[in-house]
């Protein structure tokens, strides 16, 4: 099978969906570079350029990939985004849990006196304009939530991707608000994105709240 | 001439794919999870269903169904079956054996 050919992906995914095994290998084998490339985006997301370079970790994380996406390949619709694109933040958590999170000592005096200020950012309108799948989440979150909480949900979204270590501390300065409250509005609004979209989280939605 | 490499080949080793799958299906319950799991590789491999792999190799389907479930041990394996895992380049055969006796209390 070759990745670049949707109607044997399509073929090998209805047989995955029907429990066949077997099908799994055949993913591995004939997505494996797609697989692959993706498994180095995100560790290199993670800030793990290290694991990125070995060729023995990324093969091992292939294979935990192929079987994340034969266990939801139920879900899985011919003609959409290829499996390992669709399964992306299924992956990521895969990935999360295979290599564990990167912990750094905590300097108490170094955080205590500094305050959190919002960080670089993306720019979340240049995404949407740009990006199908960004376009459509952003019609979905203005569908399911006030004016107030989406600008909250795309504040938070874009000091997380930035990598803000408590975006719900950094989003409820801006807005006047409690972090909690933050937290709280992301959480709710994510929820009902999740009814609408189903199971997948949103673009940039990788790591856990602040 | 120079070699071209392409650094998204990340040389996928069958041996442990095929040690992961076991081990998916012995924590399902499965009674001969490694036998199981060399069969489906064997056959994934191929990219192919039950009644073409199995009349490829000159397999019964039905004992092709009862190895894939689980239902046979790892030392009761057709060779047909052993060649064709055997037969990809990464697989091997004899590491699979260690990893069968492993688990299942030996050596």
């Amino acid at each position: 099978m070759e990745s670049d050919d949707p109607a044997q992906l399509d073929r090998v995914m209805a047989r995955l969906a029907a429990g066949d095994m077997a099908y799994a290998v055949t993913l591995a084998k004939g997505c494996e570079r797609p697989i692959a490339r993706l498994v180095r985006t995100l560790l290199c997301e993670m800030g793990r350029r290290d694991l990125a370079h070995d060729r023995d970790e990324v093969a091992g994380l292939v294979l935990d990939a192929c079987f994340v996406i034969a266990d939801r390949s139920g879900g899985w619709r011919p003609g959409g985004a290829p499996p390992w694109v669709w399964a992306r933040f299924a992956i990521r958590a895969e990935v999360a849990r295979s290599i564990g999170h990167r912990c750094v000592e905590l300097d108490d005096r170094r955080h205590d006196e500094r305050e959190p200020e919002p960080v670089d950012i993306v720019d979340y309108d240049e995404l949407v304009e740009r990006d199908a799948r960004f376009a459509s989440f952003d019609d979905v979150l203005r569908g399911c939530t006030s004016e107030r909480d989406r600008r909250i949900v795309v504040e938070y979204l874009q000091q997380q991707s930035a990598g803000d270590p408590s975006p719900a501390i950094t989003v409820g300065r801006m807005f006047g608000l409690e972090s909690a409250t933050v937290r709280q509005v992301f959480s709710r609004a994510m929820r009902k994105v999740r009814t609408v979209l189903g199971d997948e989280p949103p673009p940039s939605e990788g790591s856990r709240a602040a | 001439m120079m070699r071209e490499v392409d650094h998204d080949d990340v040389g996928l080793d069958m041996t442990i794919y095929c040690e992961r799958l076991a081990e998916r299906l012995r924590s399902k319950g499965v009674p001969h999870p490694v036998a199981a799991a060399v069969a489906l590789v064997a056959r994934g491999h191929r990219g192919v269903d039950v009644e073409p792999f199995a009349d490829a190799i000159g397999l019964a389907a039905r004992e092709l169904r009862q190895i894939e479930a689980g239902m046979v041990a790892f030392a009761e394996l057709p060779d047909e079956i052993a060649f064709a895992f055997a037969a990809i380049p990464s697989a091997s055969l004899f590491l699979m054996a260690d990893f069968e006796r492993r688990g299942s209390g030996g050596v």
